[in-house]
């Protein structure tokens, strides 16, 4: 009877430690992920799906703009220490609101595309595709391992250019950040 | 001596290294970080680079100043809790100037702090922001004009579209284009296909036009018109609308980007970004007051922990003349008069140093005078310690209230008493506590009465010290004045007895000598007078009368020879012969002499108990009258007290002992078990003719004595504790 009793109280305590660490829903997700091809051409599709907060749509409604990170890696699984992974592409999106015209302008940096919409929800729709990218050449033999390729993106507001940069304490506050999710590599 | 101030390079590397680097480093990238953060404020946008490396630059000042300031934190407490001189006043001093510096530092800091929310607030009042409102709505007002204009030129175009051919289409746009100086017109179909496209950036634009935007608007209205920024571009105008070439044909929409003349779009761009900037920072008001808040705490920050450092450092350096002053002044407490301080600056302390210095040096010399002084003095009464110590007399010196101040070794000697424990008590204390005193006491005390008036006395006492009667001869005078106006008195103590038995010998002497020259010659005829009248009488006499007359001169006969031994032993007594010293093994010879004696009328048991063969330096001769006279004394005393029932015993002790002074000393003891000496007796024993003896001259233990004193030996009689008495001989071992 005693084991039993202690093996109550065990599962007692585990709950009680497991019931803070209940995890808020991501307010960035991959959705509809595919990844196609074969070593070392490989395209990946999907959607990234942008949940603004109240603060967040304020704030680009404020003129202030929001800077998107769609990044992926080159992931080795390791049995006997921390994962290997390797930067392969990273996209960057701004997103900022031209108030004259009461557009939505988006920027992707890397390629100096742009768009305008006259509403928030068609912007964050554009600003989520990611249709057939090609991922850069991957020509690592990848034969003799778990590779796979590691996906994590975020959303961060711009701030003003403050004195000894303490910008980075107000806007890490607002960031998005989405779970780092990833796919095997066919 | 040098008071020019000290350089650079007059002080040592270890200064320079702990002490002048660090201020100088601090102070420097102190200087620098506040230069710094004052060009980051001003422009934080054109400072970028600057602001990467202000934080570590800040950070790195505030680590080594913090260090500092606990590095002298725990240097002043451990000085306080060392306790040396001036650590208190260190420490009061750096708790008085770090308030000082950090109290108006905060004062400020709470005031700005307040001020810089309240100016930050003062930005973004709503007057300006209804401007900038006003601004944009006109902004749009006006460029809503040109839009219309555009819009009208585009329905003329449209309605000449319905009136030409298909075919024509293209041309005709293309060239409408040009005459409304338009950006692109793009006609498209229900199916939202481009029929015709006329632009100028074709691989740029098409992929990224708005046709939903625009099929939505047009849906209503049939007509659209908006502002569309472009990119790097700029800003455009869009205007759409719908068009029906023909009944039972599709209807097409027509839309065309146009661009706005430099001056609208260099106003429009003007109100967007200065409305865009109010607003971002309108939204980041709370920010903005934060930074600045943030930048203003570490100014106020650096200031304070530098002003505390400095305060650190100034306390230290105030208060090291003091310190070095007060370290000088406890170590002239503690008897260094050679501490001299460093007279380094120009300054008050510079003169106090060197007055203390000036003041050291006259007090190294005067306590060097005042040394010699005392050795002088210390000298003198080792002088006169060794003196007194060797003085045959014994010696008490008294204060003015008859307390012992010193007692010589001497007065020990003579009293047979540790005399010395006394000292600082009163001498009536020493005299009446003392054995065999109290007769002194009686006769020096009144004599210290300080009515009396005598400046010296003179008193003569006898007492009775180890069985032995002494007579002492005190004489007393008043010391001379001393400088704190006290008197004292010093005693000097002689023992005469020795003077006095011996003037008492020579008086005995002379008369024995005398007795026996003026008694025994008239003997000698007095004897043979009274032989011969018995020899002529007796016949002539009848039997009565001769028989009276043989009685008669036989008692004369008899009487005379009484007197003859009489005036023999009277005459050995006086007789001084010279001594013949010889090394002699005494034992022998005192068992040659006890042998005479074993066989006695007494039937006294004679035991000896001899240690050893000490050899002597004396007149055999004399020694033998010693230990005759001493073993007869000793049977004539048992025998006048003999009891049948007891054994009377006779012992005869020698041995060998060694003195402190490391001289040996041969003792003899010889001891009876007779009825004792008589307490009165016992002090005059050894004076002629004191004896309580029927029989004999009352010579033989003066004569004793007189061998005794001329082998420098002495003699003592003592009654045993048990029974009997005991003479001790005491003879030095040459």
């Amino acid at each position: 009877m005693r084991a039993y009793k202690n093996i109550y109280i065990g599962l007692l305590l585990l709950l009680l430690v497991a019931l803070p660490m209940s995890v808020p829903a991501a307010q960035v997700e991959f959705k509809d992920f595919k990844l196609v091809g074969n070593q070392p051409k490989y395209q990946v599709q999907t959607r990234v799906e942008f949940q603004l907060t109240n603060y967040l749509r304020k704030a680009l409604l404020s003129g202030v703009s929001l800077n998107a990170r769609v990044q992926f890696r080159l992931g080795e699984h390791r049995s006997w220490w921390f994962n290997k992974y390797t930067p392969l592409l990273t996209v960057h999106y701004q997103l900022k609101y031209h108030a004259l015209s009461q557009h939505f302008l988006l920027t992707r940096n890397d390629t100096n595309e742009h768009w305008n919409f006259s509403n928030l929800p068609a912007s964050l729709r554009k600003l989520a595709e990611l249709r057939k990218y090609n991922l850069p050449n991957i020509s690592h033999p990848i034969e003799n391992g778990d590779f796979y390729i590691f996906a994590f993106a975020d959303l961060v507001p711009s701030t003003l250019n403050l004195p000894l940069k303490v910008q980075s304490l107000f806007s890490d506050k607002y960031k998005l950040t989405s779970e780092g999710v990833l796919w095997p590599l066919p | 001596m040098n008071l020019s101030k000290p350089s650079l390079k007059s002080l040592p590397l270890k200064t320079i290294v702990f002490q002048v680097l660090p201020v100088a480093v601090t102070f420097l990238l102190l200087a620098i970080s506040l230069i710094l953060l004052n060009i980051s404020t001003n422009d934080p946008q054109q400072s970028s680079a600057i602001n990467s490396w202000l934080i570590p630059l800040n950070i790195i000042i505030l680590l080594i100043l913090s260090s500092l300031i606990i590095y002298n934190a725990i240097k002043a407490f451990r000085y306080l809790h060392s306790g040396k001189a001036g650590s208190h006043f260190t420490l009061r001093l750096m708790y008085a100037f770090t308030f000082l510096t950090v109290l108006p530092v905060l004062v400020v800091s709470y005031f700005s702090l307040n001020f810089i929310g309240d100016k930050i607030d003062n930005w973004f009042n709503i007057k300006i922001e209804g401007a900038l409102d006003d601004s944009l709505e006109l902004a749009r007002s006006s460029l809503d004009v040109r839009m219309r204009q555009n819009l009208l030129n585009l329905e003329r175009v449209a309605d000449a579209l319905t009136t030409i051919d298909e075919l024509d289409f293209a041309a005709f746009i293309e060239r409408q284009m040009s005459e409304m100086n338009a950006y692109e017109i793009v006609l498209l179909g229900n199916n939202k296909k481009v029929l015709v496209y006329s632009g100028h950036d074709i691989g740029e634009l098409i992929p990224h036009f708005p046709t939903e935007d625009i099929f939505r608007k047009i849906s209503s209205r049939g007509y659209m018109y908006q502002l569309e920024p472009i990119g790097k571009d700029g800003l455009f105008s869009r205007v759409a609308i719908t068009l029906k070439p023909g009944i039972g044909r599709e209807t097409l929409i027509l839309t065309a980007l146009f661009s706005f003349s430099d001056k609208e779009l260099l106003l429009a761009e003007n109100v967007e970004d200065t409305y865009n900037q109010y607003q971002e920072i309108s939204f980041n008001r709370n920010q903005l007051k934060k930074s600045f808040r943030l930048t203003l705490l570490l100014i106020m920050l650096l200031s304070m922990l530098f002003s505390i450092w400095a305060a650190f450092i100034y306390s230290l350096r105030l208060t090291k003349p003091v310190r070095e002053l007060l370290e000088g002044t406890m170590a002239v407490a503690s008897g260094n008069l050679r501490k001299k301080l460093p007279v380094t600056e120009k300054n008050d302390f510079s003169l106090l140093a060197r007055s203390f210095n000036t003041m050291t040096t006259r007090l190294s010399t005067a306590q060097r005078e005042s040394e010699q002084s005392q050795l002088l003095m210390q000298r003198q009464h080792d002088y006169l310690n060794i003196v007194l110590d060797n003085l045959t007399s014994g010696v008490i010196t008294l204060d003015d209230d008859f307390i012992i101040k010193r007692i010589n070794t001497a007065a020990e000697q003579l009293f047979l008493s540790p005399l010395r424990k006394y000292k600082g008590e009163t001498l009536k204390k020493l005299l009446t506590q003392t054995e065999g005193l109290m007769p002194l006491c009686e006769s020096v005390i009144p004599n210290l009465d300080k009515s009396s008036h005598k400046k010296e006395w003179q008193t003569e006492t006898n007492l009775f010290l180890g069985n032995s009667k002494l007579t002492i001869v005190c004489r007393g005078a008043i010391l001379p004045e001393s400088m704190d106006g006290t008197r004292g008195y010093v005693l000097v103590f002689d023992d005469v007895s020795e003077v006095i038995q011996a003037e008492h010998d020579a008086a005995w002497s002379e008369v024995a000598r005398r007795l026996a020259h003026e008694i025994k010659n008239p003997l000698t005829p007095i004897q043979l007078s009274a032989e011969r009248l018995q020899r002529r009488l007796l016949p002539l006499l009848d039997e009565d009368s001769a028989d009276l007359l043989r009685r008669m001169s036989n008692t004369i006969v008899h009487q005379v020879d009484t007197m003859k031994k009489m005036v023999n032993a009277f005459s050995e007594y006086a007789r001084v012969p010279e001594l013949h010293l010889n090394n002699i093994e005494i034992n022998l010879l005192i068992q040659e002499v006890a042998e005479l004696y074993r066989m006695n009328q007494s039937h006294v048991d004679i035991i000896l108990k001899l240690e050893g063969s000490p050899i002597l330096h004396i007149d055999s001769d004399r020694i033998r009258q010693l230990l005759i006279n001493l073993i007869k004394n000793a049977l004539e005393a048992m025998k006048e007290n003999r009891n049948s029932d007891i054994t009377s015993t006779l012992t005869i002790t020698s041995k060998k002992v060694e003195k402190l002074n490391k001289k040996s000393q041969f003792i003899l003891i010889v001891s009876d078990t007779g009825s004792g000496i008589d307490d009165e007796l016992l002090p005059h024993l050894f004076e002629p003719y004191k004896t309580t003896k029927i029989k004999g001259t009352g010579l033989g233990l003066a004569i004793v004595k007189r061998i005794v004193e001329e082998h420098d030996g002495k003699v003592v009689a003592q009654n045993n504790e048990t029974k009997g008495a005991r003479i001790t001989v005491f003879l030095p071992f040459s």
